[in-house]
């Protein structure tokens, strides 16, 4: 049996820390892209796009992260008959959820958008979508930076909950350490430290671009 | 696609999954409780002028919002319990949902400290009113109208969050869903209902909600 | 902190030799902000029982900070000042009797958003006077009408326009019956038109005999209906005259050119 000293537990936990990044960067990108949908979908003129948007929306926003991965670790095996690895569940899991989140976000500031920047647009005789992506987004996209930049945090934060159908990131690591260590108390608060490492400075961005944006 | 569901799991449950329910419902109302006061405190401290109180509500804060809430609670049952302050799976749940509800109250209720108007204030001392008079009477009902919507928002993420906990095994809806699961093998079914049951506590709180800022904060759709 | 100490005797001989009928006197007034900037600089002002004062100035010259020090929502470093013969201490119970006894209206209103328009005004009475409900309903009721507002009585102050907020705001002052009524730039928080329905109230006010200092910049109402106006500049009175005076023969520099700003 490995001799398990400080170092050698933090050694570890930084290595399972890398599972942790990819997977969060992989959500984040992955649920901008479909979240940018999401949200063209969500703010169109037409009911029938808009409804699906919606409804998605309020599934993933009004349902715990973790029956989501359950749902598709789970449930997407029996329901198609494949089996998706808990690497595959967790990648889908997560990126739905974060597409839900970020595309109510901006919809969010393209509705903070005055009206009448709609209109004088319009006014110009731009299409609709020469409105959107001249006038509306570029406006919309500013505004919505900060809480973006600060929605990644929980983004890195619900990986933790990939542990649960059995991805090694950071948690599940610090979980089994501990379990054959005898010392949670030290393992786990070196996995806090690391995730206060990976998120706080993104708070802090978060919370100064705000700042500024006010400031304009 | 040669799966049929069955939804008699449900059926012949259903008692179960209530169960599971109303604990996820207990569970939600006692933390938020005691996460709220914890926040008051922690605006207090924020508020307070005070560098040591705001230092520690500041500390406090940043911690519980930068750490991922599975390993804050897997901190206090199976940290805690390794140093000799054993508790049950349900306490450290309480405890663990509490003082992470806290630390985003703490920031709630602190803007809407914040966001009242020195205006408000004067114009009741000028009238001659008292400072307890001025708390209550004056200042109270706009600030809770202030954070209301942010607040209403955090429980709902408060209440999908008690999800989590089952991860200690405490007994809420979650893990009676895992606990069917692991002896029937019908995980689709089970989850799909067990979200939709969190999604109907989620409409009924905003429904609630909703009903409670029209009785009581009407005025704010005519503030600004 | 507070006001110059005077032993007993002085003050007592002091406020006998000041005019019987004075509701405010204010002596050698100043006061620094915390950045050390000196804001007041020994202002006095004595305003006589149904004296109707206008105060005027270039913006920060001081004259809204000066009449906040009437009712203690501005502390101030040295001199006195004597509301209705009992002089401001600054303490807490000192200060709470002098705000009974003075209104304030705001430029910005300052009405409580929670409250109905009636509430608003029935607020006061019952907390600081103790008022059963159905009186302090009354007097709301009867001051509502004198600034011709009863019709809006359930309505909440954001349904209403910035003129018929500032009329409410007058309404709640006068509800706890006041010896005094400062307004703070009344009508410059107003679009124009609305202005004259504020200005109407407050003459009606001076009419009724209401004793009345008002810091604002509307030459019409300050010709017509005040007994005096003062100049304020870089936080010392420059000029106190009549009206007619004040505006058609000013005797100081400082006043002609601030006259010749604001008349065009």
């Amino acid at each position: 049996m490995q001799d398990f000293t400080l170092t050698n537990i933090t050694y570890s936990l930084l290595l399972a820390t890398r599972w942790t990044i990819v997977l969060s960067l992989i959500a984040f990108v992955g649920g901008g892209l479909v979240g940018f949908l999401l949200m063209l979908m969500r703010i169109s003129p037409v009911a029938w796009v808009r409804l699906p948007s919606i409804v998605y929306i309020e599934f993933f926003q009004g349902t715990p992260l973790i029956m989501q991965l359950f749902l598709v670790f789970f449930g997407i095996s029996v329901l198609f008959q494949i089996n998706l690895s808990a690497w595959e569940a967790a990648t889908i899991a997560l990126t739905t959820y974060t597409s839900a989140f970020l595309a109510d976000i901006w919809r969010g500031s393209i509705e903070a958008i005055p009206q009448g920047q709609w209109e004088a647009a319009r006014a110009l005789g731009l299409s609709y979508f020469k409105q959107l992506k001249r006038i509306i987004l570029p406006q919309a996209v500013k505004m919505s930076v900060p809480s973006t930049v600060g929605f990644a945090v929980q983004v890195v934060k619900g990986t933790s909950l990939a542990s649960v159908i059995g991805f090694v990131e950071l948690t599940r690591s610090a979980a089994s350490i501990s379990n054959v260590t005898f010392q949670p108390f030290l393992v786990f608060s070196i996995a806090a430290a690391i995730y206060f490492c990976l998120c706080f400075p993104l708070s802090l961005l978060s919370k100064r671009l705000e700042r500024r944006f006010v400031f304009e | 696609m040669g799966y049929t569901p069955n939804y008699s799991v449900i059926f012949n449950n259903l008692g179960f999954f209530i169960q599971g329910a109303i604990a996820t419902l207990q569970l939600a109302m006692t933390s938020i409780f005691l996460g709220l006061l914890l926040g008051i405190l922690g605006a207090l401290g924020r508020t307070s002028g005070n560098r040591i109180l705001n230092g520690i509500a500041v500390a406090y804060v940043e911690f519980f919002r930068n750490t991922p809430f599975l390993i804050q609670l897997f901190f206090f049952y199976f940290g805690f319990s390794s140093v000799g302050l054993r508790m049950t799976a349900w306490q450290a749940a309480v405890l663990a949902l509490a003082i992470n509800f806290g630390a985003y109250s703490t920031e709630i209720v602190r803007a809407g400290i914040e966001g009242i108007g020195k205006g408000q204030v004067e114009a009741g001392l000028a009238l001659g009113l008292k400072k307890m008079q001025i708390f209550r009477r004056i200042i109270l009902v706009p600030a809770l109208g202030n954070i209301y919507p942010a607040l209403v928002s955090q429980i709902v993420i408060a209440i999908l969050f008690t999800s989590v906990v089952s991860q200690v095994s405490a007994e809420e809806l979650t893990f009676v869903g895992s606990y069917l699961q692991s002896r029937t093998f019908r995980s689709f079914e089970i989850y799909f209902f067990i979200s939709l049951l969190y999604l109907v506590m989620v409409w009924i709180v905003k429904l609630v909600a909703y009903l409670v800022q029209r009785r009581f904060f009407g005025f704010m759709r005519y503030v600004r | 902190m507070t006001s110059t100490p005077l032993d007993p005797a002085t003050a007592a001989a002091q406020a006998v030799a000041h005019d019987p009928n004075a509701v405010i006197i204010a002596e050698g007034v100043e006061k620094w902000y915390a950045n050390n900037f000196h804001v007041l600089k020994g202002v006095d002002l004595t305003v006589r029982r149904g004296e109707v004062v206008v105060i005027m100035g270039p913006s920060g010259s001081g004259k809204s900070t000066f009449i906040r020090t009437f009712n203690a929502l501005e502390p101030y470093q040295k001199g006195r000042i004597e509301i209705d013969g009992t002089e401001l201490t600054h303490k807490m119970r000192n200060v709470e009797v002098i705000r009974r006894e003075v209104g304030m209206v705001f430029q910005q209103f300052n009405l409580f958003p929670h409250l109905t328009v009636l509430e608003n005004v029935m607020l006061a009475p019952m907390e600081v006077r103790g008022w059963k409900k159905a009186q302090a309903k009354d007097k709301a009721g009867e001051l509502l009408e004198r600034v011709g507002i009863l019709s809006q009585a359930q309505k909440y102050p954001g349904q209403l326009s910035g003129g018929q907020q500032q009329r409410v705001a007058i309404a709640r002052a006068l509800a706890m019956q006041p010896k005094v009524m400062l307004f703070d730039e009344p009508t410059s928080a107003l679009d124009p038109e609305m202005v004259r329905e504020v200005l109407d109230v407050m003459r009606t006010l001076a009419a009724d005999g209401m004793t009345m200092v008002c810091v604002t910049h509307e030459v019409g109402f300050a010709r017509e209906v005040a007994d005096r106006a003062v100049l304020m500049a870089d936080g010392l009175i420059v000029e106190e005259g009549t009206p007619q005076q004040f505006f058609s023969n000013p005797q100081r520099d400082r006043t002609r050119q601030f006259l010749s700003q604001i008349l065009h």
